[in-house]
């Protein structure tokens, strides 16, 4: 899962989680339950409450420990998530009883800039490629000459790019995104004759 | 690596290039599904609002974690005023203000992560067509404005312009001199559409021209 769907999803069950949490402590206060099951008039910390905890003491906190310690666990896989760069090390493309053939994603990468960059206008690329084996994901980033018309590079990844990466992955799809700067153009010489 | 062009395309990847009069590789078509990929793709990642989730998440696990068992283990640490934290739940009812205002903040931040999570949010990025959901490109804004006064400058008669993009309109201020504005006028206008047109973005964009006297 790409880390800005990640993140939404986290947010989303987060907000979930206080939503109703919240909900509850307001339905309670404003006497939406069953006074006789759940009375709004009591302290929060009453005597069944302090009952339940004599009675499961000390596993309930020591249950509540693990709970604590989960959360911060997930809080800081969460945390690192957002620092992570999506690279790949070595893609298998190939495997037979005498080995394997991998070739290495960076230098598929370095391939494909070194092709986009020979364009006239783009003066400069960069790729990388994420993902796992089964969905690659080529990610790019190109500066562009302003006058360059987006079909053209448009043709030049999906006809020539992309079915070279393709080819040398043994890839039958490969997602791209491309983040493009385009970039003012050197004013034209005019020749006085 | 050295990739090398299959056979039967062209072997040579200038050649496309080649070609970069307007009009010489088709634009794309609307294409609703790529349209939509296009539009996902550069959506926000929502990453300082999930690292404050996450920042929280840390501090309330690790706090409550070792509140717990530094109490439990009979060394306790005393982050937190226990005794005053029980005394004030003991006494406190539910259907006191306190907890109400309490159980409302709870709900309003609630609400606040739900809206992040699910509102799309502005893209940073211009999403352009490309006719293949697998192929998503976007300008940066600053480059895409960039080329559209561009365009406007290559009008003869205009000395300089200024493209500002904003919720699907471009705005376009020229600097010329002794034209007839009209006219002058029109066809930037007609340059800076001919332009976003090359330039595809996937979302319309309306060009307005605002044509001043240059200084």
């Amino acid at each position: 899962m790409s880390t800005g769907r990640a993140n939404r999803a986290g947010l989303a069950i987060l907000g979930l989680l206080l939503v109703v949490g919240g909900g509850l402590v307001l339905a309670r206060g404003l006497r939406a339950f069953p006074q006789n099951w759940a009375p709004a008039g009591v302290p929060l910390v009453d005597q069944p409450v302090t009952d339940f905890f004599a009675t499961f003491s000390p596993w309930i906190w020591w249950a509540f420990a693990v709970l604590a310690v989960i959360v911060a666990l997930v809080g800081l896989r969460w945390l690192v998530a957002q620092g992570r760069t999506e690279t790949m090390g070595e893609i298998r493309v190939g495997s037979g009883p005498d080995g394997q053939t991998t070739v290495d994603s960076q230098a598929v990468a370095s391939a494909a800039s070194a092709e986009l960059s020979a364009l006239p206008a783009v003066r400069t690329a960069n790729a990388r490629l994420a993902g796992d084996g089964d969905q690659l994901l080529l990610r790019l980033r190109v500066a562009a000459d302003d006058r360059v018309p987006i079909s053209v590079l448009r043709h030049q990844l999906t006809t020539v790019t992309v079915p070279h990466l393709q080819q040398a992955l043994g890839a039958d799809r490969l997602q791209t995104v491309a983040r493009v700067e385009l970039e003012r153009a050197a004013p034209q010489k005019r020749v006085l004759q | 690596m050295t990739l090398r062009a299959a056979p039967g395309e062209s072997g040579n990847p200038m050649a496309p290039a080649q070609a970069t009069a307007p009009g010489a590789v088709p634009v794309a078509p609307p294409y609703p599904t790529a349209d939509r990929a296009a539009r996902r793709a550069f959506r926000p990642r929502r990453v300082i609002s999930a690292t404050v989730a996450a920042l929280a998440l840390v501090g309330i696990g690790f706090v409550a974690a070792v509140e717990i068992v530094s109490t439990l283990v009979r060394r306790p640490v005393h982050w937190l005023p226990h005794d005053r934290l029980l005394s004030w739940a003991t006494t406190t009812r539910w259907d006191s203000p306190e907890v109400l205002a309490g159980g409302a903040l709870l709900v309003l931040a609630g609400l606040v992560l739900l809206v992040l999570a699910l509102h799309a949010g502005r893209c940073r990025t211009v999403p352009v067509r490309t006719g293949d959901p697998d192929l998503v490109i976007g300008l940066r804004p600053k480059g895409f404005a960039t080329a559209l006064a561009h365009a406007a400058e290559e009008v003869p008669g205009v000395h300089s312009a200024k493209a500002t993009v904003r919720r699907g309109r471009v705005s376009v201020i020229a600097r010329a001199s002794g034209w007839d504005d009209d006219r002058l006028s029109e066809a930037v206008r007609h340059a800076v559409s001919a332009r976003l047109e090359a330039l595809s973005p996937v979302a319309d964009h309306r060009v307005s021209v605002a044509m001043k006297e240059r200084r």
